[in-house]
């Protein structure tokens, strides 16, 4: 999962420091996941300046069309696709910011200085960046402390870099990364208890 | 601004009015349905036709139907939908010029889609805009700038070329191949028209290239408001020393009929009238201008679903379609198809047509604004009139004061 692509998945539609929207076409959906990394990368095409984040939602809004379409009893495969490739009814992400490659080449875990801007391509990040990304867990504290579902997309987004590693690192990779939740967390129990579960590995 | 307090009591007088010609017309039906069911079987049709022939010699100005070779009473249902076959749909937006915006210009937008039916492919999709700026577009001869009925015309040509150019590209593609409008197909146009002669002759040999390739036309007519049946039923009713020009200026006691409430309670859902043609003097042009096969023939086709209350539409074909009843019976089962798409019972293609087609108010106002700059590029400089600035302060939105 999450191999590096080299179409963007969407545009920049809005940003803030915080965070930023991208608009997608509904077929690149598939590509989609909630907790991935993802990279908006400015138009002059450096890698300085590039802003990561973690897909917290995806957005599918409606028109007075495809509520007629929903409504309909038949509806024929060519319908859908029209509906899927020529209108422009597009997959809304929400990302939230939580690093950004510096001058120097490396990954701050930090908002960046200043947002993508609108259009700008929006990219599934390869496995080399994930792993690059999570190798330090800065970006934990950012996550938990913003206002979208935190736990969940933590665990989402550690569940998916874990996956990028050999399967036998994989463990110690989510138990290091429960250790420092349970340092973030440990005076909200609810809420770390729920994280753990959500990462507890399946095997071992 | 409206004063809706002075509206209460009109509006009761309205829905009065309204109740009261309900119960007229459900009189009219009824008496219309008799006389449908007098005319019916095949055996009436020579007393039928011979009536409209009356009517046609003396001059009386009939404009309803005459049918074609299935009796009156007749009802028939589609074919079974084809596994595959190619529909291409055509429809025409404009932005009129207007008097007080400089510079003057006028838009034709046209979009097109064309359905690979059965083949799971996306449809494919066209919008073509043209941007018309020349004065001799721009203004009539004498007669200031160029009336919206003309604009209509040339619309109206517009979509059919691009109905017919698609339509030819698709020749090699599954069978049937059919073309649809969203308009009559009888096309009428106005004397204010100064290249009517030009504009018919584009149209018939656009008709033609669609001969030419075996294509089924079809003109799509939403909620009709035509009486051309109920005209034929009020010619039968009369006594034959009564078919006067008078007498046929109107519905006599049919008035006020139309011809979908007759057949709205005779009609499955997916099946059609009988085969029939109008007898106006823009049919007769077809025929004589074109050629038989331009004739432009009719039937009313119940879109509803099953359990629903009917919704008749008015299909339009050329004769070239009438004579091959297979093709009809295709066409009738894929239009029917399209119209189960949405539940609002129209085709999903032409609405897709118009989707394509339409310029909204906001692009036009990017339109405006792309020809202004291009125009202070060129050193010009572009002025709206001092009554449309007004216009625009005076409808413009209301905003809040803010300090800070």
């Amino acid at each position: 999962m999450a191999n590096a692509v080299d179409e963007p998945i969407g545009r920049v539609l809005r940003a803030s420091t915080q965070g930023f929207s991208a608009g997608a076409r509904v077929h690149q959906i598939d590509t989609l996941a909630f907790g991935m990394l993802v990279r908006a990368q400015p138009r002059n095409e450096e890698a300085q300046g590039a802003v990561y984040g973690l897909l917290y939602d995806i957005h599918i809004d409606d028109d007075p069309l495809v509520r007629e379409l929903v409504l309909a009893d038949t509806t024929s495969e060519e319908m859908i696709r029209d509906q899927h490739y020529h209108r422009l009814v597009p997959v809304e992400m929400s990302i939230l910011s939580i690093g950004f490659r510096a001058y120097d080449g490396q990954i701050r875990h930090a908002l960046p200085p200043r947002p993508p801007l609108s259009l700008d391509p929006v990219y599934v990040c390869s496995s080399e960046e994930i792993r690059e990304v999570t190798s330090r867990f800065d970006y934990f504290r950012l996550v938990l402390t913003s206002q979208v579902p935190s736990e969940q997309l933590l665990a989402a987004n550690l569940l998916i870099a874990a996956g990028t590693l050999p399967e036998n690192e994989q463990y110690d990779f989510l138990v290091r990364a429960g250790r420092e939740v349970a340092r973030l967390l440990g005076g909200d129990m609810a809420r770390l208890d729920n994280l753990l579960r959500l990462i507890y590995p399946s095997t071992q | 601004m409206l004063e809706f307090h002075k509206l209460t009591g009109q509006v009761e007088s309205m829905s009065e009015y309204l109740a009261g010609q309900e119960q007229s017309l459900e009189d009219k039906l009824e008496l219309a349905l008799t006389l449908l069911n007098d005319y019916a079987d095949e055996k009436a049709l020579p007393r039928i036709r011979e009536r409209v022939q009356e009517a046609i010699e003396r001059d009386a100005g009939y404009r309803g139907a005459s049918p074609l070779d299935e009796p009156l009473g007749g009802t028939y249902g589609p074919a079974p939908l084809p596994e595959r076959a190619t529909l291409v749909a055509t429809d025409g937006s404009q932005i009129y010029p207007r008097r007080h915006r400089e510079p003057s210009y006028y838009l034709i937008n046209i979009g097109t889609m064309v359905i690979h039916h059965g083949s799971g492919e996306a449809p494919e999709v066209f919008s073509e805009p043209y941007l018309f700026y020349e004065q001799e577009y721009l203004y009539l001869q004498d007669e200031g700038l160029t009336p919206n009925a003309v604009i209509d015309a040339r619309r109206t040509i517009y979509e059919m070329t691009a109905l017919t150019e698609h339509t030819w590209l698709c020749r090699d593609r599954a069978r049937p191949l059919v073309a649809l409008l969203d308009n009559p197909l009888l096309f009428f146009m106005s004397i204010e028209v100064p290249e009517r002669r030009q504009l018919r002759d584009i149209y018939f040999s656009s008709m033609n290239n669609l001969l030419e390739i075996g294509a089924g036309l079809a003109g799509y007519i939403d909620k009709p408001d035509s009486t051309f049946i109920v005209r034929l039923l009020h010619l039968l009713s009369l006594p034959e020393d009564a078919i006067t020009r008078g007498a046929l200026a109107t519905s006599g006691s049919l008035e006020g009929l139309r011809d979908i409430q007759v057949f709205s309670t005779l009609l499955k859902p997916g099946w059609r009238t009988a085969l029939l043609v109008q007898m106006s003097p823009q049919n007769k042009q077809f025929r004589q201008q074109g050629s038989e096969m331009h004739e432009i023939a009719f039937f009313y086709l119940n879109v509803a679903a099953q359990g629903e209350r009917a919704r008749l539409a008015r299909i339009e074909i050329p004769m070239w379609v009438v004579r091959d009843r297979t093709l009809v019976a295709e066409m009738q089962a894929l239009i029917y198809h399209q119209c189960q798409q949405l539940t609002k019972r129209y085709p999903y293609i032409l609405t897709r047509a118009d989707e394509l087609a339409v310029v909204k108010g906001d692009e036009a106002r990017q339109l405006d604004r792309m020809i202004r700059v291009a125009m202070v590029q060129h050193g010009m400089h572009a002025e709206e009139s001092e009554k449309q600035a007004t216009k625009k302060i005076a409808r413009g939105r209301k905003t809040r004061f803010e300090v800070g």
